[in-house]
């Protein structure tokens, strides 16, 4: 069919139906070698998002369109038929980095967690690891869920809690963004006991993206997955160093944290054992905390001792653990020099680079 | 009801939302709207992701339920309305969601139910202003009427209130924002929430203001437009000045003073908006008379001296602002001045203490300070132009000028500004008063009096002829009352007003009174001087004689001879009277009289001889023109002086002897009744009465010595002589001015005075033989002569003015009588040259008290009895023997027809022959021509 008998047919239609037509309109070209991405961009903003002013429908409230959208976008993506890697492309495409439709991608994956939808929530986790997990648009993702689940509806958190078994996929990713959403601050100490929770419940969970390849149409080409490790390392080795801002649940809190750093250190020796991957934790990341650590203990000399021995020693326990691992990828010397002026500070530094010095070279 | 737990499994979820989506999207109303909203309210408890669908769908529902209110007010039917009891549960569900998590909750819900508002306001505007325009309180008590809007207020209230601690800034901007975007409709919602959140809304409020009024201030006054947003911060403002002035207050100084701030170090956008600060406050002030009233509050402690050199740095920058005209600020600066219904009068004494500023001190160049005071003074006068153009032009209008209220209020600090140094504040003052003047007469009259009563100098003196010559209309004007004759202008109650409140005020403050007299007695001076056109119609003098009879009563009751002598000189310089000026009151001029003659006797007991000769004078000035006058003045003058010359108090200035006085000690009847024996004891009998003494009060002390100098007393003699004279003046002849009517007048008193008997008292001497009758009269004439030596002078008076002497006859009979009886040689000279004086005793008989002192006893009673007694039995000494030229007031003896008989004669002469040692020239004189004839 040509492009112009597609859009005048569509045209036809009222929204809701036209939307829904048109996503399976958009599915079938996907799916068919001549992808005429053109006529699909076309179609998504002219009949599902209704981008077009014409199509506009001034009555009906905005919100509530919206909301009629994402349910026929969940709908879509839950209905059976169609491949598993043609709809990735199809989500793919419906949210290109550069867009105005995050706020509906966001409400979609918090609608779908509520409402335990597979489809999109492995469709949304694919779409982190091909933007990157870290990258802007994962993180305000992220941001959006906590937002949803953490502040406005606290008592909902128990709905995340199924997330690792559901989907472990998109909870890994989620969970990588979600380590660079709390990058310079401490996280709520539901959201640390909750991550706890998960890693402990399912200890492969930090190593998911790494294992799991994503189904992606043919000639579709993989982003290198990034673990969450690296971003809660830097949680846990920051955080005796930042003024808690809740002191009752501090006893509590440092206990969170051990619980991580010891969930962290077991993953990485599994890492080690399982000796698969080498790309599970990059160097560029650990050197970032570690510049960030570096400039926390310059700053602040008032911090007391034990807490700078803390967050020195969980350092170097990490890249210690991640050395004899061998899974860290990247610039090891630029990490290892910047180590180096901490290692007069703490024994166990001096050690890890004493030991591992030789074999980085 | 199918209420739902609050985890809902996976699949519900779906299904609720479906439900949700299905009822919403369809565009009618069919479908059950409490059933949906209970669908749409668990979805926001649990599905964050439709939280902005389901708000966007109560939007609808508060839409339905203010449609349908509104159709209810138009139709005026009270059905219940269902949406309400939905908006109730969606209420409470907000509620909690606001009071469990603000931080999370509060910017969303406040975000929704102020675009919400905004929306509702400004569709509904046409509906709620059916009666064309109104202001923000109908519309804020019409919206708050509706329970829908009611609500939503409510929850906005609340998302604030969490808000306000945390992050005032952005909760306020989305405030203003959406006022902006709905203005003005919106303006009742800021209104109500700066209501309960005043002091940051109306800060915000304002800088809001200022930022529109310099980003776009200027264009907008070139079209003579008023900025809708202004309008917006204007009517906000005005509905908060209702209940929190304070704040506003605040808020507005804050702001003045924050654009007085003159850190050079802030950037170019601040810089700009502190100069277009003040042009911006005017504006608001020109809108608004509540926030015209917030500002000039004390305004004279914000405008402070040091402050306006300050401003005037600014003044070229904000002319930008109107039209690029400095006429248009000044204009606007007038005008606003006008309108203050408040402390008015600190912004003239503004204006006049700049204006009048000696000093450069604080201003950048001596030519801006002058510059600044040059302005000051035309805004001033611009005022006034204003005013008078208002009052003279439209009467109804002049009671609408709030400036004029305003200085009305604080009239007890205008009024002392005429009589400031100052010529300027001089003026000012006059003008203002004038204007007010207009309105209410009363103003004037008090203003006149202080001034009348305060002034200490000429030149104030004259601000008061400038300030009734500047309302000469109303100063001349008469009092309408049923007695057309008395022509009373206003100035008459300013007198009278100025006399009464001296006379409340302090007495011991002598000097205020004082002042005032010394100040009515300048005024009379420069009316009598005829060099003032404006006081030409002697409407000084008028309103001085009406209240004459308030001054006397002062006379009548100071003892301070200055006090008096002000008072008297004042009557002084009144016109004499006569029938055309004077106003025929009995009692007045009766309490003139007394007044003047208490005043003359405090002169009498006065020490210094310049006071007591000076006021001598003005009272016979006085008392001349009054007995002319008026008969019955001379009486009651004549009869008062004699009185207290001789039996009143000052009498002892006369060398009267000090009268004794019994020094009665009040005691306890107790005590008195101890001491009485067992007789009966009468007070003031012989009993208890001795001429020793008085029992219990030891013996009879003598009377104490008068101590009144010699000297004293023959001046004050003289001045009483004067004064009698003066009492006793005709105006008819100029020549010899006393009347010797009037002095028979005294002499009649002399008798009733000092013989008040009805037996025997007339002018024939009876034979000598009668004398044991009235032996004992004479004895009592005798003594007052004594007592008061002065009745020798007033009797020498009388025989200077013949044949007034003649009246006396009974008082020269009980003398010659006593004299007769103990041969008293003193007395003798004394009575025998009285008759002598008065011509009673003609020669020879007229030396006889030349002869006495040489004489002995027994020849004294002989000459006494022979040459006096004898004579005047015969001749009787009637007025009759006088005889008057024409035109002359003194009568004379005709000495040929008069000669006395041989019989009284003789034994004179035989006297002299006996005793011819010693007065044989005298015997020559008196007979030697006598001898050639025998």
């Amino acid at each position: 069919m040509a492009a112009n008998e597609i859009k005048q047919s569509l045209r036809k239609l009222e929204f809701p139906f036209c939307a829904r037509e048109a996503l399976c309109r958009i599915e079938m070209l996907c799916g068919r070698s001549g992808k005429q991405m053109d006529l699909q961009m076309d179609l998504m903003s002219e009949f599902v998002f209704g981008e077009i002013e014409r199509r506009k429908n001034r009555n009906v409230p905005v919100a509530i369109q919206e909301l009629q959208l994402i349910e026929i976008l969940s709908d879509f993506f839950e209905s059976p038929g169609g491949s598993v890697a043609v709809r990735n492309a199809v989500f793919l495409s419906l949210y290109p980095a550069e867009t105005q439709r995050h706020k509906i991608l966001g409400n979609l994956v918090s609608l779908s967690i509520a409402t335990q939808n597979k489809a999109v929530l492995n469709a949304a986790g694919i779409w982190m690891q091909q933007l990157g997990s870290t990258s802007l648009q994962s993180v305000g993702l992220a941001r959006h869920i906590l937002n949803d689940y953490f502040v406005l509806i606290p008592n909902s958190i128990d709905r995340l809690k199924q997330l690792p078994n559901l989907v472990p996929h998109f909870t890994a990713n989620l969970l990588t963004a979600i380590g660079e959403v709390y990058k310079d601050k401490n996280p709520p100490i539901e959201l640390l006991k909750l991550i706890g929770n998960w890693i402990n419940d399912n200890p492969s969970l930090l190593l998911t993206s790494l294992m799991d390849n994503p189904a992606l149409p043919t000639g579709g080409i993989p982003m290198t997955p990034i673990t969450p490790i690296a971003g809660l390392f830097r949680w846990s080795i920051l955080s005796p160093l930042r003024a808690s801002t809740e002191t009752a649940d501090q006893e509590e809190q440092q206990k969170c944290y051990s619980k991580i750093q010891q969930l962290l250190m077991d993953s990485v020796l599994r890492l080690k054992s399982s000796g698969s991957n080498k790309h599970a934790i990059s160097a560029q990341h650990l050197a970032a905390m570690t510049r960030a650590l570096t400039a926390i203990l310059h700053n602040n000399n008032e911090l007391d001792n034990s807490s700078r021995d803390l967050a020195m020693e969980r350092l170097a326990q990490a890249v210690s653990a991640a050395m004899s691992a061998n899974c860290i990828y990247g610039n090891k010397q630029e990490l290892l020099a910047l180590l180096q002026p901490l290692s007069y500070q703490h024994f166990l530094i001096e050690w890890t680079l004493q030991t591992y010095a030789s074999k980085a070279a | 009801m199918p209420h739902l737990t609050d985890s809902l499994p996976p699949q519900d979820i779906m299904v609720e939302v479906r439900k949700f989506i299905s009822g919403t999207a369809r565009s009618s109303q069919s479908s059950n709207t409490l059933e949906l909203t209970r669908t749409a309210l668990n979805l926001l408890k649990n599905v964050p992701a439709t939280r902005e669908a389901v708000l966007e769908y109560f939007c609808s529902v508060f839409f339905v339920a203010v449609t349908k209110y509104m159709r209810q007010i138009e139709t005026r039917q009270n059905l219940p309305i269902s949406e309400e009891n939905i908006i109730a549960e969606i209420h409470v569900v907000l509620s909690s969601f606001i009071n469990g998590n603000p931080e999370a909750w509060a910017p969303i819900i406040s975000a929704w139910s102020l675009d919400l508002l905004g929306k509702l306001s400004s569709d509904y505007s046409k509906r709620i202003n059916l009666s064309g325009n109104v202001g923000i309180n109908d519309s804020l008590q019409q919206w708050m009427s509706c329970r829908a809007t009611r609500i939503l207020i409510d929850i906005t209230e609340q998302c604030l209130q969490c808000l306000m601690h945390a992050d005032t800034e952005s909760c306020i901007k989305a405030l203003l924002d959406t006022s902006v975007l709905h203005s003005p409709h919106f303006d009742w919602v800021v209104a109500y929430v700066g209501s309960c959140f005043p002091n940051v809304v109306i800060t915000r409020v304002l800088s809001c203001g200022l930022k529109d009024f310099y980003a776009m201030g200027c264009n907008d006054f070139k079209d003579k437009k008023i900025d809708p947003k202004l309008n917006s911060v204007v009517g906000i403002l005005s509905h908060l000045t209702g209940s929190h002035l304070y704040y506003i207050r605040t808020a507005l100084l804050d702001l003045f003073m924050w654009s007085l701030d003159e850190n050079i170090s802030v950037n170019e956008d601040t810089k700009i908006q502190r100069l277009a600060t003040v042009p911006f406050l005017l504006n608001l002030a020109s809108l608004s008379p509540m926030l015209l009233k917030a500002i000039t509050r004390d305004i004279s402690q914000i405008l402070r001296p040091d402050v306006i050199p300050r401003l005037a740095l600014f003044s070229t920058d904000w002319i930008r602002y109107f039209n690029d005209d400095a006429k248009n600020l000044i204009s606007i600066a007038v005008h606003l001045a006008l309108g203050c219904d408040q402390g008015a009068l600190q912004i003239i004494n503004i204006l006049l203490d700049t204006s009048l500023n000696p000093s450069n001190v604080g201003y950048h160049s001596v030519n801006a300070a002058q510059n600044v005071k040059t302005i000051c003074r035309e805004i001033l006068e611009l005022i006034l132009e204003e005013i008078e153009l208002t009052i003279r032009t439209d009467n109804s209008k002049s009671n609408n000028i709030p400036l004029l209220a305003s200085i009305n209020q604080d009239l007890p600090s205008v009024i002392p500004l005429l009589l400031n140094s100052q010529p300027l504040k001089i003026k000012t003052a006059v003008r203002l008063l004038s204007l007010l003047g207009t309105q209410n007469p009363n103003v004037l009259i008090s203003a006149a009096t202080y001034v009348l009563q305060k002034a200490q100098t000429t030149f104030h003196l004259a601000v008061l002829v400038r300030l009734i010559t500047d309302n000469a209309n109303f100063f001349s004007k008469k009092y309408k009352t049923e007695n057309t004759l008395s022509d009373n202008g206003y100035f008459t109650q300013v007198v009278e007003q100025a006399i009464r409140e001296v006379q409340y005020s302090n007495i011991a403050d002598d000097l205020a009174t004082r002042q005032l007299f010394q100040n009515l007695t300048i005024l009379l001076k420069w009316e009598n001087s005829g060099r003032i056109p404006s006081l030409k119609s002697n409407f000084i003098s008028r309103a001085v004689k009406v209240n004459l009879l308030q001054m006397t009563m002062y006379l009548m009751k100071t003892n301070n001879v200055d006090f008096a002598s002000d008072i008297a000189e004042m009557l002084d310089c009144l016109n004499p009277p006569n029938n055309n000026n004077f106003p025929a009151n009995v009692e007045l001029i009766l309490r003139l009289t007394r007044a003047i003659i208490r005043f003359f006797f405090i002169c009498i007991a006065e020490n210094d001889i310049v006071k007591k000769e000076r006021g001598a004078k003005i009272v016979c000035r006085f008392l001349r023109g009054l007995t002319t006058y008026s008969q019955y003045a001379r009486v009651l003058a004549l009869r008062e002086i004699l009185e207290i010359t001789i039996f009143g108090d000052p009498a002892k200035y006369f060398e009267a002897k000090e009268k004794f006085k019994f020094n009665i000690i009040k005691s306890f009847l107790l005590q008195q009744n101890h001491k009485q024996g067992t007789g009966a004891i009468l007070a003031q009998r012989h009993s208890s009465v001795f001429h020793a003494g008085i029992i219990g009060q030891g013996p009879r002390k003598p009377p104490p010595d008068n101590n009144v100098d010699k000297e004293i007393v023959k001046l004050n003699n003289t001045l009483l002589m004067d004064v009698i004279k003066a009492c006793c003046s005709n105006r008819d002849f100029s020549q010899y001015p006393v009347d010797t009517d009037a002095l028979t007048l005294v002499s009649l008193l002399l008798v009733e005075l000092i013989s008040p008997d009805v037996m025997y008292n007339g002018l024939p001497w009876p034979d000598e033989e009668f004398t044991k009758v009235t032996v004992e009269r004479d004895l009592q004439i005798r003594r007052s002569f004594k007592d008061a030596p002065v009745l020798w002078t007033l009797l020498q008076l009388t025989a200077w003015y013949r044949p007034a002497l003649a009246y006396c006859s009974v008082l020269l009979r009980a003398i010659v009588a006593t004299v007769l009886a103990n041969w008293s040689n003193n007395t003798g000279i004394m009575i025998t040259n009285v008759m002598a004086l008065g011509q009673l005793l003609p020669p020879p008989l007229t030396s006889i008290a030349d002869i006495l002192p040489v004489l002995e006893p027994h020849q004294i009673i002989t000459v006494m009895r022979e040459c006096v007694w004898m004579y005047m039995h015969e001749n009787i000494p009637s007025p009759m023997l006088f005889t008057r030229a024409e035109g002359a007031t003194i009568a004379w003896r005709d000495t040929d027809t008069s000669s006395p008989n041989i019989r009284f004669t003789e034994t004179l002469r035989l006297l002299l022959l006996a005793n011819i040692h010693i007065l044989g020239s005298l015997y020559a004189t008196l007979f030697f021509n006598e001898h050639k004839y025998i």
